[in-house]
């Protein structure tokens, strides 16, 4: 019955997610934060999941975890599709720069949880677990939202500003899922976890660097032969629609499916398999790529649903002093640096605002979340991979509303072009 | 005076698949109608995903290549069923998402020949 619930609610997203009316609302400022971080989604999941209600309880959303390991797989191909050979003609030249202190921030931040980490969660200096959450939550703190139209007073004029904001966004996308990947292979489960799996969770991870190279050879190999069948069969299937979307399921089914028999995570394998076919030659690779953004909306919807049904709402006051660390970070480093390179190329009379657009959370760190609690189950007494699910959506969540508290401050005060909004 | 000149139309055809373009002006040939002018465009939906991507940032970096074309032809009205029989043969069915759209609007005037 809960099963039912939750597959209903999630379907039910998805519908709504694809109708026009929704399309119109989230044209709009409050609605374009609302919709693309996904907080609708987050808020119902997580009201579904709540004690009181238990209309959903987080052990029986496992039931949906194929679902999740698709939506995981759709959502990796999407990313992969971006990655043309002719990629880096098309990268604006401050994009470089943005993305080494954007990586050196991250760098700078995992150190930072890493240190947090021993002193708030307890945990001692050579636990696999600290290095984890820290290589975890630096790996999220990658890239940004790649949505600008609602930081924006004049969406229609063409800006330097936009394409740089959502080209690191991209590039920056396809580096944390290539980090998150190797994250997963470098911190494995401990050699018991396939006996006694309970006792091994509550032990944490362990560090096999051993792993990483054999993993990525995995992956690789699986989504080079998810790309080929797919380029051979959808060249099978022709202009037939039906057939097609035959072909275009199968294969993301397949990536989930073999990525999670393999024990690799599906967004890494769906990433490499999208390289793969958006450099084969062929006309179904268009057809592919509008039929998969089509479904960006529904599929991002469908995630972080499940992200609100499988977060642990109730965070230790340990875990939201992590929280509130990374949330200093962003806003000391990438609003305030970043924020301010980008701010240079933007319209006049919009630089306050495109100040902003760096501290955004980029949507994928949740679906990199949602990746974790499934593939990599935490159980251990100082913090629980709901928690650090949770943590994410935290983060997440007072970014974006930072982000309507400073539009709404630049709405109403005065800009000055040279400084950002706070002052 | 000007002679009298035979009824025509503007056929606009959006096909959502590029690649059937070739076809379809063979189709044209075939028929004879004599010219037809072939656009690049972009479908709403596509646009307004472009415009607030959630996952894919880099898609709007790329020269545009939507998969959808606009093809516009002014011929003459007794030829305007054949084109569209021709086109619901081509797509395999117009009744389909995502194949194409057709209508064709009267032309009031017409003057030049660029054959």
């Amino acid at each position: 019955m809960q099963l039912l619930i939750s597959l209903s609610v999630v379907v039910a997203l998805a519908l709504v997610a694809s109708s026009r009316s929704f399309w119109s609302l989230r044209r709009t400022a409050v609605g374009a934060v609302i919709f693309s971080g996904g907080w609708v989604a987050v808020g119902l999941g997580l009201l579904l999941s709540l004690d009181r209600l238990a209309l959903v309880r987080s052990g029986q959303v496992s039931a949906l975890e194929p679902l999740v390991h698709f939506a995981l797989g759709w959502v990796g191909l999407m990313v992969g599709l971006q990655l043309r050979r002719d990629l880096p003609k098309y990268l604006p030249g401050a994009l470089l720069r943005l993305m080494a202190m954007d990586l050196g921030l991250a760098l700078f931040a995992g150190v930072g949880i890493w240190l947090a980490a021993g002193w708030l969660l307890d945990l001692p200096m050579g636990h696999p677990l600290r290095w984890f959450i820290a290589a975890f939550l630096g790996v999220c703190m990658i890239g940004w939202a790649a949505e600008v139209r609602s930081l924006r007073r004049q969406p229609a004029q063409d800006a330097d500003s936009e394409r740089l904001v959502r080209a690191t966004s991209g590039l920056s996308s396809v580096f944390a899922l290539l980090l998150y990947g190797m994250l997963f292979f470098l911190f494995d489960t401990p050699a018991g976890a396939a006996v006694g799996a309970d006792a091994a969770r509550s032990m944490g991870t362990v560090i096999a660097p051993q792993r990483i190279l054999f993993g990525l050879s995995i992956s690789i190999l699986i989504a080079a032969a998810a790309g080929w069948l797919c380029h051979w069969l959808m060249r099978l299937a022709g202009r037939n629609e039906g057939h097609f979307l035959v072909v275009l399921l199968g294969v993301v089914a397949l990536i989930a499916g073999a990525a999670e028999a393999m024990g690799e995570p599906p967004l890494l394998v769906g990433m490499l398999c999208g390289a793969v076919l958006v450099n084969l030659p062929g006309d179904p690779v268009v057809r592919l790529k509008r039929v998969l953004l089509e479904a960006e909306q529904p599929m991002a919807m469908a995630i972080m649903l499940v992200a609100g049904l499988m977060a642990d709402p109730v965070l230790p006051g340990m875990a939201w002093a992590v929280v509130g660390g990374v949330i200093l970070l962003r806003i000391a480093i990438k609003w305030k640096l970043i924020g301010d390179r980008i701010a240079r190329t933007a319209p006049a009379g919009e630089s306050a605002l495109f100040h902003l657009a760096p501290l955004r959370q980029h949507p994928l760190a949740m679906a990199m979340a949602v990746g974790m609690v499934i593939t990599h189950p935490i159980d251990h007494a100082a913090v629980t991979g709901r928690e650090l699910l949770m943590m994410v959506i935290a983060i997440g969540l007072v970014c974006d509303l930072v982000i309507l508290l400073g539009k709404w401050r630049g709405a109403t005060a005065t800009e000055q072009d040279s400084g950002g909004l706070v002052g | 005076m000007s002679e009298a000149q035979p009824r025509r139309k503007l056929m606009v055809i959006i096909l959502d698949q590029p690649a059937l373009v070739d076809e379809l002006l063979t189709g044209f040939l075939d028929l004879g109608v004599r010219g037809a002018t072939v656009v690049e465009s972009r479908g709403m939906g596509s646009i307004i995903r472009q415009d607030m991507p959630i996952f894919a940032g880099l898609a709007s970096l790329f020269p545009e290549n939507t998969g959808s074309r606009m093809v516009l032809s002014v011929m003459a009205e007794s030829l305007i069923d054949r084109v569209f029989s021709l086109v619901e043969e081509i797509i395999g069915g117009l009744d389909k998402p995502n194949s194409a759209v057709c209508f064709t609007l009267p032309v009031e005037q017409f003057r030049g020949i660029r054959h």
